[in-house]
């Protein structure tokens, strides 16, 4: 009874755990700064307010992009100004009270409540990257002393910027559990360094038009802020319709075909793994990925008797459960974003020795990406899952040796042979 | 500003055009785009679940837009009714094969009735597990529901579940008894089955076809 008494920790609640002596760290370091390098009652006129408005603007309309809730928020090329024209001691005070504020503010209107300590991990890495930021900065003034301020900002932004992609890809609990670091940071990378070289630009037009008296004018920056933030929108968008359309989908199949549960999802995660160990480059492994969950789309218009039934097809019956190749292609064919995938579906039932369906392609005709789920298909379907619901009907499950065997028995055949050798490799990298 | 800062200004001015008309014209036309070739995909599914269901969604979708422009139905509302056309039959994989592609719908018993009236609620369910369709649950559940059920008169179906109902059930009969049948079985549903303003939208955009096509088949 122990064990149901005791609860498991969210992901948030274990990385704020976590993350207690770094946001000391972190208060600490903010106090070290403005105690080194103290705003002077001064400078502490001009468009500061201004800029400080405008970066909760920005950061109270954050997009959401990618389908696993990651969020791109445009307050830094903000912040990096003020750390040029006010130093780095105000501008860590504005990044972390802006993030506490309107994260605050933004979950309480969405969800009618306070936020839970993810907001505090969040301060803690916003605290974290403008520490670094102030390296960055200090780092610009030690090259160039007397260099112009917009150069002070970029210096600030590229350390901020530096440190907030480490922080965020690593600490990402749902990442980590599925990929190694160097693949995270490479995953994440392309995006982060389009949004930098967004964000270099405007950090130097707002602290530009900062410095002189055009400074009234800087609402204006604005524009460029909402016109990046609707282009982000909008593949943001895109990309969430391209993940949705497989999950409603697979949801179809699975309420036809209930055995499939589980099924797709193994044979997907492990053809990817096989793509990439055949060399395949990471973005067309995903892919298979994505066509190895769609694979048995087709099956949508299988008669559930026929493909249930426990024993020997007819041979009308096996004509009929052999179109889903086919009507899997057909299906996936309107949609743009999955062409490439259409001839891999249609074709994953084809053998290298001609034999197979539904065009009697043999050899090197058939795409790798086909002969790589007809193997972990195959393998998944001799093997089954762990509930009775998962097994096939039409013969019983084999122990994972016994399939391999026959996988082997049959490479050259009906599979592929580097195919099956990868396949080996992966499972017994998997046992170990 | 120095000439330097006129630069920085201008190249900021310059991003900002570019992206906001890649926004407004390139990225929201090519989003809304992907969104259709998404309904066509299920769409084809159904279709070739149930051969027999197909078909007429053209039509289907060409007479419902018509009827909402009459009803002068806000461009947003029509864009969700022709989405919710192409999606209203997802729960149809969950209705087994043998119905679908078996005896005509006249000869089911009422068993078999009860288990296809079920599709309306399980496409729903399905819409609402997707967050980009769930807005369409809400019409795609009540696209068989009569505009004022008996016992239920104070809730109607939303209004472009009502335009679909008529829409559909219209052209079904038109193709299995003419015409004049459909549109006397509409009317006889006004206000039970049809809801009055949509029969009398639907009226006028037939009326309106035959001055402009006589002879035209629906």
């Amino acid at each position: 009874m122990e064990r149901q008494d005791r609860k498991e920790k969210r992901p948030a609640e274990r990385a704020s755990g976590a993350f207690s002596w770094p946001m000391g760290l972190t208060l600490g370091l903010g106090l070290a700064l403005i105690v080194v390098a103290p705003p002077s009652l001064e400078a502490l006129r001009g468009p500061l307010l201004l800029i400080l408005a405008l970066a909760a603007i920005a950061e109270a309309a954050p997009v959401e992009v990618g389908h696993r809730g990651l969020r791109i928020s445009f307050m830094l090329p903000f912040v990096a100004a003020l750390a040029a024209l006010y130093g780095p001691a105000v501008a860590w005070i504005a990044d972390v009270a802006v993030t506490l504020l309107v994260g605050a503010g933004l979950t309480y209107r969405r969800f009618r409540r306070f936020p839970g300590p993810w907001l505090w991990v969040n301060a803690a890495i916003a605290g974290i990257s403008a520490c670094f930021g102030t390296l960055g900065l200090a780092l610009a003034h030690a090259i160039w002393p007397e260099g112009p301020q917009p150069l002070a900002a970029l210096g600030f932004l590229t350390g901020y910027a530096f440190a907030n992609f480490l922080l965020v890809t690593l600490l990402d609990p749902d990442s980590a559990a599925q990929r190694g670091i160097v693949e995270r940071l490479r995953a994440s990378g392309g995006l982060a360094g389009r949004a930098f070289l967004a964000y270099a630009l405007l950090a130097v037009a707002v602290t530009t038009l900062a410095i002189g008296p055009s400074w009234p004018w800087l609402p204006l920056t604005m524009l460029p802020v909402l016109a990046l933030r609707s282009a982000l929108t909008h593949r943001a968008r895109m990309e969430g319709n391209y993940y949705e359309t497989i999950t409603a989908l697979t949801l179809m199949l699975q309420r036809a075909h209930p055995y499939t549960h589980g099924h797709l999802e193994r044979v997907a995660q492990i053809a990817e793994e096989v793509a990439l160990d055949l060399g395949l480059p990471r973005r067309r492994a995903r892919l298979v990925r994505e066509a190895a969950v769609l694979h048995d789309i087709g099956k949508i218009a299988v008669d559930e008797r026929v493909l249930d039934k426990p024993a020997r097809l007819t041979a009308p019956e096996m004509e009929h459960v052999r179109g889903h190749a086919a009507w899997g292609a057909q299906i996936l064919s309107p949609v743009a974003p999955f062409r490439e995938l259409v001839p891999w579906i249609r074709h994953h039932h084809e053998r290298p020795d001609g034999m197979g369906y539904p065009d009697g392609l043999s050899g090197n005709a058939i795409p790798l990406e086909s002969r790589i789920i007809a193997v972990v298909d195959a393998f998944d379907a001799m093997v089954g899952g762990d509930l009775p619901g998962q097994k096939r009907s039409y013969q019983p499950s084999r122990s994972v040796p016994e399939a391999l065997t026959e996988l082997e028995r049959c490479s050259g055949t009906q599979f592929d042979h580097a195919v099956v050798a990868s396949f080996r490799k992966i499972l017994e990298r998997g046992r170990t | 500003m120095q000439p330097l800062d006129w630069i920085v200004v201008a190249t900021c001015v310059l991003a900002t055009l570019w992206l906001f008309l890649a926004a407004r014209l390139g990225l929201r036309h090519r989003s809304e785009r992907r969104f259709d070739e998404m309904l066509s995909a299920f769409g084809k599914a159904v279709e070739l679940r149930a051969p027999t269901s197909a078909g007429h969604t053209e039509a289907l979708t060409q007479l419902c837009r018509e009827v909402a422009h009459q009803m002068q139905l806000p461009p947003d509302r029509t864009r969700k009714l022709l989405s919710a056309i192409q999606l209203r039959n997802i729960g149809l994989c969950a209705i087994p094969y043998g119905l679908l592609n078996g005896a005509e719908p006249s000869d089911w018993s009422a068993a078999e009735r009860a288990v296809y009236a079920r599709h309306p609620e399980i496409s729903a369910a399905m819409l609402e597990l997707v967050p980009s369709l769930q807005h369409l649950a809400g019409i795609v559940r009540e696209h068989h529901r009569d505009a004022r059920p008996a016992g239920h008169e104070t809730e109607m179906p939303p209004l472009e579940a009502r335009i679909l109902r008529a829409s559909e059930e219209y052209l079904l009969l038109c193709t299995e008894r003419g015409e004049r049948v459909a549109q006397d079985a509409i009317e006889a549903g006004v206000g039970t089955r049809y809801c009055p303003a949509v029969a009398k939208a639907l009226g006028r955009v037939l009326r309106s076809k035959r001055a402009s096509a006589p002879g035209i088949d629906l």
